[in-house]
C-alpha cells in the first residue's frame, strides 16, 4: 500500500478492505509502556474487515491500519495491523485526499499523531 | 476534536486522549451544519459502553469497559430526530490478547488517539420510532 502511494504520487487517503490471510502481526499499544505488544499469528483467516489511513512523516508514507480476522470456528481476533500476508486474495477500496495530512511524533502517547 | 483535512463532503477528524467521541461527534455535526452523514474510524479506547439490543425485551443491555483496547473499526451513521443529532455507531475492540468485544457503542472515551473519517450527506435524513422494534428506525 506503502508503495502504491508512492508510485501513484498519493501523499494521504483512507481505505476499507476484506479478503484472506495467511500471516498477521496484530498488536496492542500498551499506553503506560508506550510500547506496541505483537502477536504473530501464521494460519489461514478471513479478513472480516481493515480500515485505514494513509499520511505522511517527514516524507515517508504512514500506513495507518486495523483490522479484524475470523478463523474456521468464526472466532474474531483484531488489533493493529503490522504486518499481513494475503493468502486467496485481499480487495481493498481506496480514496486518496488531495490534501498534503501529516503525522508527528506526541511525546505524551509515544504515538505519530495525525496533525 | 480537530478537522485535520477537509475535502469536498469528506472530513478527517482526529479525537484527543480523554474525549468522549460520540458526544463530540454530535457536537461536530450541530457545529457544522451537518445533518446526515456515515463514517469509519480506528483508534484506541481507555472506556466504552458497548450494548446489546434485546429485541423482545425493547432494552439496550449494556456493559461498560474501563479498560484499554484497541478501535479495531467503527462504522456509523449520523440522522436527526425531531431537530436532534442522533449519531449511531457500532465498534469492535481488542485488547492485549487479541480478544473482540463488539456491539452498539453508546460511550467511547479515547485514549491515545481516534481517527474518523466523516462523510456528510446533502440529503435530510431522518429517524422514527417504530414501535415493533421499539427502536428509532431510519425512514
Amino acid at each position: 500500500m506503502a508503495d502504491f502511494c508512492g508510485l501513484n504520487n498519493i501523499s494521504s487517503g483512507y481505505f476499507s478492505g476484506i479478503g484472506a490471510a495467511k500471516e498477521t502481526v496484530l498488536s496492542f499499544y500498551d499506553l503506560e509502556r508506550k510500547e506496541y505488544q505483537d502477536k504473530k499469528v501464521e494460519k489461514d483467516l478471513e479478513i472480516a474487515s481493515l480500515l485505514g489511513n494513509a499520511a505522511k512523516m517527514q516524507g515517508k508514507m504512514i500506513i495507518h491500519c486495523h483490522g479484524s480476522f475470523s478463523d474456521a470456528d468464526m472466532a474474531v481476533v483484531a488489533g493493529h495491523v503490522k504486518k499481513l500476508v494475503v493468502s486467496g486474495t485481499t480487495e481493498i477500496t481506496f480514496q486518496s485526499l488531495g490534501a498534503r495530512i501529516e503525522r508527528e511524533y506526541d511525546g505524551e502517547t509515544g504515538l505519530n499523531l495525525l496533525k | 476534536m480537530k478537522i485535520i483535512a477537509k475535502e469536498n463532503n469528506t472530513y478527517l477528524l482526529r479525537f484527543g486522549k480523554g474525549e468522549e467521541v460520540i458526544a463530540s461527534l454530535t457536537n461536530f455535526g450541530a457545529m457544522n451544519n451537518i445533518s446526515a452523514g456515515f463514517f469509519t474510524g480506528i483508534g484506541a479506547a481507555k472506556e466504552v459502553i458497548l450494548s446489546w439490543y434485546d429485541l423482545e425485551k425493547k432494552e439496550y443491555q449494556d456493559n461498560e469497559i474501563k479498560e484499554n483496547l484497541e478501535i479495531t473499526g467503527l462504522t456509523g451513521n449520523i440522522a436527526k430526530m425531531q431537530g436532534k443529532i442522533i449519531v449511531h455507531c457500532h465498534g469492535s475492540f481488542s485488547g492485549t490478547e487479541m480478544a473482540v468485544r463488539a456491539g452498539h457503542v453508546k460511550k467511547l472515551v479515547a485514549s491515545a488517539t481516534c481517527e474518523i473519517v466523516f462523510q456528510s450527506l446533502g440529503g435530510r435524513v431522518e429517524r422514527e420510532y417504530d414501535d415493533e422494534t421499539g427502536l428509532n428506525l431510519l425512514k
